[in-house]
């Protein structure tokens, strides 16, 4: 294809390592661009990384047959931000619940499993027979978990699965994906920019920014305690229930480069303790001496600590 | 003094049904209020009243007066000079507020021409002061840029040129920096706060999140049910809400604060927002709440009224509460 001439390679993602260890809540926090939707496409396996593998349970997801793709899609489900956007107008709910029973041939009783789906998400049977549109945002959220549970996968994805709703109705789908949690003995990624959402639910959590991690740790550590400048940025622009002064970046809405001419830190441009080897030389994340099981891609932590705590 | 904004009874009729019903308030000169509720509490269309930007078929009754001068009664062609003048709006979405296929420094400029008698060159000066103001970098090459080559933060940064132009008394920002990057919100909150301070403006912000109102207002009005069930200072509000809804709402946003424990579930308030038509008589919040009576089947009223106080910039509005047993009061048995 040459309709638009040669086109520079952009790393949507990059250098990405990340675990999930089974039956925790891991986030992915990051803002627009950051590719975190990219890494939950990934994830699933609904986009293949152009280098690097992702495996599910030791088995890399490339090199799976038809079958073993179509037992992993049922291991593996995703939800999304709109629920307006994933739930098709014209099929009725009960339609829509079991569709991915058939897709993926799952046999049983499809109709005990719509009632035990509807019961555990808190919608009625009448539900059954009506369509999307007759139906609330937070029940439409519902919804579409009711279906992403239907195949019995053992994780589940969560693209912003909030984000659209209402303060009251937001907690209640929050306090929802929790008691499906454990209740289904689910692995939850969850994917947001909302960080207040993910210090509530996560154990732990994943800073993306221009593409790759910048800082990963255990969230109530790596909130109280953020290493990396980026991170601190964040948490600084949050803004607070009890008050407390917001702190602007000046230079937050200048996108970081993501082609592939750019050398050393993406966040050097942005970055407060920016120093000479930040342009030239990408940091790698790695762990932290001080705190194990938390890791950050910044030169300056663990080089310095003093001068970061500032 | 004056308020800039005096708001009594307005009410707005969706069909047979009211969807906005007995709102009374004031802002004073160059006071921050936030107006706060979820879907279907009739903010917007408070908003949209004020500035006679209701939808085809809807009509608002009541009073809104402003600088001695009814809004409500004036005609279209009388309340386009007060707006984008006297009172000025920014929204969700920037891209809305502008003209797509004009310059940047032409469209700030063309709002000076408008309002001002200024002559071209004058008001290209002004506009690029703006622009400056607004911290938009390079604001000399911004002037010739168009809308799209600009990135949502930094089109909100014009909106809100744009608003200040005419140092207006009073902006109404609707869910400003809902579609922005948390980074890019604190910038335009920051932003806006800092001018609207420094233009001697007086701002109304609308928004469903808490913690905004919370950096940014000192004063807060919350709604629910098209009615304005509690209002006050926004930290004593916060920090002892006297409405059950209020309180509800504040328990059910989850909080990142050094110190307090995480809490493994959120609280929810029974029940959900019912849809238009849908709430009961009375109070409209009884059907969700735990503290509900008799008394409550009659339809409580904001109390105190607003009173010649509340016109005041320097002194803090009373407390108000529309609610038979608020949560400072015994619960009859």
């Amino acid at each position: 294809m040459s309709l638009a001439g040669h086109r520079p390679v952009v790393h949507a993602v990059r250098a990405v390592d990340i675990v999930v260890e089974e039956g925790e809540t891991v986030g992915v926090v990051g803002e627009s661009g950051s590719g975190k939707t990219t890494l939950a496409h990934l994830l699933m396996g609904l986009d293949s990384p152009t280098s690097g593998s992702v495996s599910y349970r030791g088995r890399n997801l490339a090199e799976l047959s038809k079958t073993e793709t179509r037992e992993l899609r049922g291991s593996m489900q995703i939800i999304f931000q709109d629920p307006n956007a994933s739930l098709d107008p014209r099929l009725k709910v009960g339609t829509i619940i079991t569709e991915p029973l058939r897709s993926l041939q799952i046999d049983g009783d499809h109709q005990a499993r719509l009632h035990e789906l509807l019961d555990s998400v808190g919608l009625s049977k009448t539900a059954i027979d009506r369509y999307p549109h007759e139906f609330s945002g937070g029940q439409r959220q519902r919804i579409a978990i009711a279906r992403a549970l239907a195949p019995n996968p053992k994780v589940l994805i969560a693209d912003e699965p909030v984000s659209a709703l209402d303060v009251s109705v937001r907690a209640k789908t929050l306090n929802l994906l929790q008691d499906l949690k454990d209740h289904y003995e689910l692995t939850l990624v969850m994917i947001s920019h909302d960080l207040s959402v993910m210090h509530h639910i996560c154990d732990q959590v994943a800073v993306m920014y221009a593409g790759r991690l910048v800082e990963t740790g255990p969230v109530i550590e790596l909130f109280e305690h953020p290493e990396h400048p980026y991170t601190r940025t964040l948490l600084d622009a949050i803004p607070r229930l009890r008050g407390g002064t917001l702190v602007a970046d000046e230079l937050a809405d200048s996108p970081p480069a993501i082609d592939g001419s750019s050398t050393g830190c993406a966040f050097a441009a942005r970055c407060s303790l920016v120093q000479d080897r930040c342009y030239v030389e990408e940091p790698k994340l790695r762990e932290l001496e001080l705190a194990p099981g938390r890791s950050a891609a910044c030169h300056l932590v663990g080089a310095d600590i003093e001068h970061l705590d500032g | 003094m004056e308020p800039v904004l005096r708001v009594r009874d307005l009410g707005v009729l969706v069909g047979p049904v009211p969807a906005v019903s007995g709102v009374s308030f004031d802002i004073a000169a160059s006071r921050r209020v936030g107006l706060i509720g979820e879907s279907g509490s009739g903010k917007t269309l408070t908003a949209l009243s004020i500035m006679g930007l209701l939808p085809e078929g809807l009509s608002a009754v009541g009073q809104v007066v402003h600088d001695g001068r009814e809004l409500l009664e004036l005609s279209e062609e009388e309340i386009c000079e007060i707006r984008g003048d006297r009172i000025t709006m920014v929204f969700q979405e920037p891209m809305t507020a502008l003209n797509p296929v004009m310059r940047i420094g032409d469209q700030v400029a063309e709002v000076l021409r408008i309002h001002r008698d200024v002559s071209r060159s004058e008001a290209k000066l002004r506009a690029m002061e703006l622009l400056r103001q607004v911290r938009l970098r390079d604001p000399e090459a911004r002037m010739r840029a168009y809308p799209h080559q600009l990135s949502g933060g930094q089109r909100q940064r014009v909106v809100i040129a744009l608003a200040l132009a005419c140092d207006p008394a009073l902006i109404i920002a609707d869910e400003p920096t809902t579609a922005l990057d948390v980074t890019v919100q604190a910038q335009i909150l920051v932003l806006l706060r800092d001018l609207v301070e420094d233009h001697g403006s007086s701002l109304l912000l609308i928004t469903h999140d808490l913690a905004v109102v919370a950096s940014v207002c000192e004063d807060v009005l919350v709604m629910y049910g098209g009615r304005i069930i509690e209002s006050g200072p926004t930290r004593d509000v916060f920090d002892s809400p006297n409405h059950p809804y209020t309180d509800g709402l504040l328990a059910a946003v989850p909080e990142i604060e050094a110190g307090i424990e995480r809490r493994s579930r959120l609280a929810t308030i029974a029940g959900s927002v019912p849809g238009l038509g849908q709430f009961p008589t009375g109070c409209v919040f009884r059907n969700r709440c735990d503290r509900a009576t008799e008394a409550c089947l009659t339809e409580p009223t904001l109390l105190p009224e607003p009173s010649i106080e509340s016109g005041l910039s320097d002194v803090d509005p009373p407390r108000r509460v529309a609610c038979f047993h608020p949560l400072d009061s015994e619960i009859p048995s």
